[in-house]
């Protein structure tokens, strides 16, 4: 394999799933996982390197070179759902959306997300006295969103740049939550509707770089439920779609439907990352 | 050739399609209700979606049609849904005809039942057990906090929560009485480093090995399960986990459970026993102690592999990662 002399790739956020997705995906690329966790995944990749670093310091500064898995990791940056939806509902329509509150409501079922980041663990879903328990410990903030009984969950994930955008479409069929969420198994699908409202929803809060919008099925209608800067871990089935996510994207470009995946449970020495 | 069935396609199952992999002669059934499980997506592994092991009837149906149909001659249940259908289809008097492990439904009670668990050690080894509340509770505002209120017959750290303060608390206990009745516990919370130690008892209830892990990451960030971490040998641990086996009435096939030193005390506590190899077991097999395959040997009599791991030296650590694999179709459901 010949060595690619382009630079290398700064994963911000390399304790995410996603991380080993685009190493994989990429083994002519060199890259250098960073994260402010000791433990990392990903040490048998023979195109990876480590660093440790907070969110915004030194090598963890965002820039054109670096890829971010997680809003967290974009410290200058408000994307907090509190902010976007709104947007998107302006976009989309009331009912296009699953609004998100500071507070729960009064009545009815409820589940607690993070405003700024994905909340980690399992998914809390409670009425309002249930989830007086549910604390920010990490910083993510705090929102609150109405359970709806989800016939299924689709995702938009891809790249959206100055001269095009390039985008999936995907039914997930199971999502794992642990301290990261793990996109366990899904499926490329063509839903060219779905296309067009995440590039206008994409348009109006205008968001560049990677990003995963969240889409829940409920009586038919997929909504909006979330707007992530962050890709998730697909790497493979674009590449396998004759996608390159690292390319500026130019034009609109849709990933084919019928790309199937699932993770892997993986086991891999590693060496601890000090501070 | 021997005809293997795993129950359950998650967690420790993917030990077991990793470790026997390569073994001679043996076929590879994997069954879950759940299609999408990564464990059936090998290329040497046999695909057997099944009910769900809580739809009891439809389950041992579809179990024995599986049985029958892939000639299956051993059986092994690798997660808690799979090892406490097994055991109580057992205690119905259910007999296929397979080699399996087979203890008995107090045993199973006894080590695997958070609450039941606690009330026997509580008895027997009352110095390795964290105090524990049932329902009814005394007044939320006498506890010391932190603690631990987990819901009982969950697996995989669900409901889960560690409390810091009295609103938390509350909005616990009413969440898992809501959710669960009276069936939750209130746990002083230990604090210091999880261990686990994984031991296989064989068919006539001896212990034919016993390993030791140390946890450096948990899958939540409140801490659960391990997901990170190395062998460690630590002896009082084995003496004391046997100890906590012979307390419940002894056991037959794989079994782990989660222990913490206390980090003031150095006592060390029993906290959770799960009958089946955990999700590390793995490690210890890129250890050269082949848990799956010891659990497999004793069942078909064949010589064991080694019951030690490498010396200390020579010893890897591992991290559990989740890597996005092509799949080229979906198994039916």
């Amino acid at each position: 394999m010949t060595s690619d002399k382009r630079s290398t790739v700064i994963v911000l956020g390399a304790e995410e799933q996603a991380a080993s997705s685009l190493v994989a995906a990429n083994p002519q690329r060199s890259f250098l996982l960073v994260s402010d966790q000791a433990v990392l995944d990903g040490w048998d990749l023979p195109n990876a390197r480590f660093a440790r670093a907070a969110p915004g310091q030194g090598v963890a500064r965002p820039s054109p070179d670096s890829v971010a898995l997680c809003a967290r990791w974009l410290p200058d940056e408000d994307w907090s759902l509190s902010r976007t939806m709104p947007i998107a509902a302006s976009v989309l329509g009331a009912d296009g959306i699953l609004p998100v509150l500071k507070v729960p409501g009064a009545s009815g079922d409820w589940q607690v997300k993070g405003d700024r980041w994905h909340r980690p663990d399992s998914p809390m879903v409670g009425r309002a006295t249930d989830l007086a328990e549910v604390t920010d410990d990490h910083g993510y903030g705090l929102v609150y969103q109405a359970a709806v009984q989800a016939e299924s969950t689709l995702m938009t994930i891809g790249r959206r740049g100055e001269k095009g955008a390039t985008l999936g479409l995907l039914r997930v069929f199971e999502e794992r939550f642990f301290r990261y969420a793990v996109l366990q198994a899904a499926e490329s699908i063509a839903t060219d509707d779905l296309v067009e409202r995440s590039l206008a929803v994409l348009q109006a809060v205008d968001l560049r770089g990677f990003f995963t919008l969240n889409w829940v099925v409920s009586g038919g209608q997929p909504r909006l439920s979330s707007i992530r800067p962050s890709p998730r871990a697909t790497f493979g089935a674009f590449r396998r779609g004759g996608i390159d996510l690292l390319a500026d994207p130019r034009g609109a470009q849709v990933l084919q439907p019928g790309l199937r995946f699932v993770a892997q449970p993986h086991y891999a020495s590693y060496t601890r990352l000090e501070s | 050739m021997t005809n293997l069935l795993v129950l359950s396609g998650t967690a420790s199952a993917i030990n077991y399609i990793h470790a026997l992999r390569d073994v001679p002669d043996l076929r590879l059934f994997i069954s879950d209700a759940n299609r999408y499980c990564p464990g059936f997506y090998h290329p040497w592994v046999t695909p057997v979606v099944v009910p769900r092991a809580r739809d009891r009837a439809a389950y041992r149906a579809a179990v024995d049609r599986a049985i029958d149909r892939h000639k299956i001659d051993a059986l092994i249940p690798t997660s808690d849904y799979d090892v406490e259908a097994v055991v109580e289809m057992l205690h119905e008097g259910w007999d296929p005809p397979v080699r399996m492990y087979r203890p008995t439904l107090d045993q199973l009670l006894n080590l695997a039942h958070k609450r039941r668990m606690v009330e026997v050690m509580q008895q027997k080894l009352p110095d390795h057990v964290p105090r524990t509340w049932v329902p009814p509770l005394p007044p939320l505002d006498t506890f010391k906090l932190p603690v631990v209120v987990k819901p009982i017959g969950e697996a995989g750290g669900r409901g889960v929560a560690v409390v810091h303060d009295l609103a938390q608390l509350t909005g616990a206990v009413d969440r898992l009485t809501r959710s669960h009745g009276t069936n939750f516990v209130v746990q002083e919370y230990i604090p210091g480093n999880t261990f686990v130690l994984t031991m296989i008892y064989d068919q006539q209830g001896k212990v034919a090995t016993s390993v030791a892990m140390r946890s450096h990451l948990t899958f939540f960030t409140w801490g659960g399960g391990g997901c990170a971490g190395e062998l460690m040998d630590t002896p009082e641990v084995h003496a004391l986990g046997q100890r906590i086996v012979e307390a419940a009435g002894g056991w037959k096939g794989p079994i782990n459970m989660e222990l913490r030193r206390h980090a003031e005390t150095g006592v060390w506590f029993v906290f959770e026993v799960n009958c089946r190899l955990n999700g590390y077991g793995y490690l210890t097999t890129m250890n050269g102690l082949d848990l799956p395959r010891i659990a497999l040997n004793l069942l078909t009599g064949e010589k064991l592999p080694a019951t030690h791991p490498v010396p200390p030296a020579e010893r890897r650590n591992f991290v559990l990662g989740f890597r996005e694999t092509p799949v080229e179709r979906w198994v039916d459901g």
